[in-house]
């Protein structure tokens, strides 16, 4: 037999002849790959480097126990813009019935979930019908509205119960309730929802 | 000589042709979105929207092409099939995206879903570049001859309402002769100032708890208003409602029916009546433009919104464009497009003129007929229940109506000190506020029968106010004032019971 034409010595690949790829197609599965890792690591480079509000603080020690102190009410979430980024605005109101005065604590919305928490610090507003609900309370309530702004990217999709933290500013003391109330972020929602 | 079949067969044969005629199917496919949403609006978009998107793909079309046919080394055909393929993606990113949105499936972001798409659309292109010349063929010919017939189909269908548009909007009104009367300086101005989908206040108690209700309620009463609490419409369009109420004539409605709804609203019964009585007709405007395709209502002075108030701006899409563009790849882009703060520049400042006006209108002779329908708290919902700008994102989003619906009760109270502020008390003013139809919130938790309870509140100076029954049917509102200020005998008609079906 005359193998004249083929006498070139042949290049062996190790890889089996059915599992080789042409170039062409090596260079689209790269492409899909290329763009799978960055689908995956969107989202993460969004939150770190380009979300600059909504996002948790972080707070050293760990939180107390539940106790019956503070009285609270969510009243609604709503998606807003705030300078071109995209937040929940969580509204309501509440207060620290041992309080003396409500302007000596800092006031935080614990979004506690079987894993973690994750604490948002809260805008206190004016609220002219909580004084009018509880006479009773020796205290100044025109001010225990509050606000807080939420990244639903900061969270991972899960069901979180909403708490209250008071810390008093001068000795540091805490005060810790769970509520009724919970969120549940979905893919592309944040939903607030009464839990019975 | 050059013989002519000779030139045209040089033509046909020419490089020049057979790189350019191939684009006719992209073309088809690509503007077939464009046809097809203005064929299903045409009786409500103007032709000069149309052609303002039309123009706009036409280049962006042009554009895919051109750099197609770059990329396949001038194979036209191939270029042509890739384009469209392009095209398909291109049109459909913004349903796409929405409907991931919708049904929370993944999470759904532009910087995300865009390059997957884009991705996914060129490498398709790309990969319909590698059929072989005959199958390659045969899709063109497939595309140009499916959307072919389908654009002439639409063209066919566009064309006898295209005529019948025209025609309604050239109409002329005759005007009514005033008949000789004293009695003019008795009447009394009468002012019917409509607010677009303001909800009922029942509805705004039940459903979104809306604490401000009470507090304007009690201001129409300390006013002198009549306020009736359980009166509906009697359908949820406004065409359907207004042209109901200027004319005094409940009827169902039926689809279909627009030219005819805007025939009764530009010439209506009520006009025509007041104008006989020596009434100056006034109109402040704002359904023009909702419905831009309606003619100019006949009064004597017409205030209409004035999109060109937007031209320092170059605003690129009206609302149809909107509508187009919210489906392809540009909505990743809509921040930008979207009816920004001053894309409803005309719109507010329609709002202050109204508010402004009403209470200074000494040049206009009395007695006055004025009729104002501003599109509050209708979408979009510009601002919130304090008075601060909602962002364009949630221009049209509902968690947002209930804030402009409070904003509006600022508006309508600003009118009505207005309008009492500038009146004659020894001849003091009617005045009717009402809304077409409830809020048309499309939600699992929201109740249909909330569509139709409205506003209906009537200052009636020395009208037995008892006699009227709260629920009231809101195609009596004129009836009622004619028949008591200036002597007609309409006959009344029974209040309306829920007479929607829930759907």
């Amino acid at each position: 037999m005359d193998f004249g034409a083929h006498a070139a010595p042949m290049k062996h690949s190790v890889i089996p002849k059915k599992l080789q790829v042409r170039p062409r197609t090596r260079v689209q599965l790269i492409l899909f790959a290329l763009l799978g890792i960055y689908l995956i690591i969107a989202p993460t480079i969004e939150l770190k480097y380009f979300l600059t509000q909504g996002k948790p603080v972080e707070l050293p020690g760990s939180m107390p126990e539940s106790e019956d102190l503070i009285n609270s009410g969510v009243d609604g979430s709503k998606e807003t813009v705030i300078e071109g980024e995209k937040l929940y605005k969580i509204n309501g109101w509440s207060f620290l019935t041992v309080a003396t005065d409500l302007a000596d604590y800092d006031i935080y919305l614990v979004l506690r979930s079987e894993k973690r928490d994750y604490v948002f610090q809260t805008t206190p507003t004016g609220r002219r019908d909580i004084p009018r609900v509880f006479p009773e309370f020796n205290l100044d309530l025109k001010n225990s509205g509050f606000n807080v702004y939420i990244a639903k990217e900061a969270l991972r999709v899960g069901d979180y119960q909403v708490c209250f933290l008071y810390i008093n500013k001068e000795t540091g003391q805490r005060y810790f309730q769970e509520t009724d109330r919970h969120i549940i972020r979905t893919p592309n929602r944040l939903e607030l929802v009464k839990i019975q | 000589m050059t013989n002519p079949a000779n030139a045209k067969t040089k033509f046909f044969q020419s490089r020049a042709f057979k790189l350019i005629y191939p684009v006719i199917a992209t073309l088809l496919f690509g503007i077939y979105p464009v046809l097809y949403f203005y064929k299903k609006n045409v009786s409500l978009v103007l032709l000069s929207s149309f052609l303002r998107i039309l123009g706009i793909y036409l280049v962006l079309i042009i554009l895919v092409y051109g750099i197609s046919l770059w990329l396949n080394h001038g194979k036209a055909i191939k270029a042509a099939n890739a384009a469209s393929v392009f095209m398909l993606f291109m049109n459909t990113y913004g349903i796409l995206f929405r409907f991931v949105e919708e049904k929370d499936l993944f999470m759904a972001k532009h910087y995300t879903l865009l390059p997957l798409y884009l991705f996914i659309a060129i490498w398709l292109a790309w990969q319909v570049t590698h059929l072989k010349t005959q199958p390659s063929r045969m899709l063109w010919r497939g595309i140009v001859l499916i959307f072919g017939a389908l654009t002439l189909f639409n063209t066919f269908s566009i064309l006898p309402k295209e005529i019948e548009k025209s025609r309604v909007l050239q109409t002329e009104y005759t005007d009514v002769e005033a008949a000789a009367t004293t009695d003019g300086d008795k009447y009394p101005d009468i002012y019917y100032l409509v607010f677009d989908e303001f909800s009922g206040f029942k509805a705004m108690r039940g459903y979104w708890h809306t604490a401000e209700v009470e507090p304007f309620k009690e201001f129409l009463l300390e006013k002198g208003f009549f306020v009736a609490e359980d009166v509906l419409s009697s359908g949820t369009s406004t065409l359907h409602q207004m042209s109901i109420r200027l004319n005094y004539t409940e009827y169902p409605d039926i689809p279909g029916q627009t030219d005819n709804y805007y025939q009764l609203i530009a010439d209506n019964a009520a006009f025509k009546f007041a104008k006989s009585k020596g009434y100056t007709s006034v109109v402040f405007d704002e359904i023009s433009w909702q419905y831009p395709t309606m003619p100019t209502i006949n009064a004597d002075v017409l205030y209409e919104i004035d999109p060109s108030d937007n031209s320092d701006f170059g605003m690129i899409f009206d609302d149809f464009g909107v509508l187009i563009t919210d489906n392809t790849m540009f909505y990743a882009l809509s921040q930008l497009y979207q009816l920004e703060d001053f894309g409803y520049r005309p719109h507010r400042n329609m709002i202050m003129l109204t508010v402004d006006r009403l209470g200074n209108m000494g040049d206009i002779p009395k007695p006055r007929i004025v009729y104002s329908h501003l599109m509050i708290p209708h979408r979009p919902y510009l601002y919130t229940k304090t008075g601060e700008m909602v962002d364009s994102e949630y221009y049209r989003d509902w968690d947002y109506y209930e804030g402009y619906w409070v904003y509006s009760l600022g508006v309508i109270a600003q009118m009505v000190n207005n309008i009492l502020e500038d009146a004659d008390p020894a001849n003091p003013p009617v005045i009717i506020l009402q809304s077409d139809h409830g809020a048309r919130l499309h939600s699992a938790d929201y109740p249909f029968q909330d569509f139709t309870p409205i506003l209906f509140a009537m200052y009636l100076p020395g009208y037995d106010i008892s006699t009227i029954p709260q629920n009231v049917n809101p195609v009596n509102t004129f009836p009622i004032v004619f028949n008591h200020y200036l002597g007609a005998d309409i006959p009344l008609q029974e209040p309306l019971e829920h007479p929607l079906e829930g759907d």
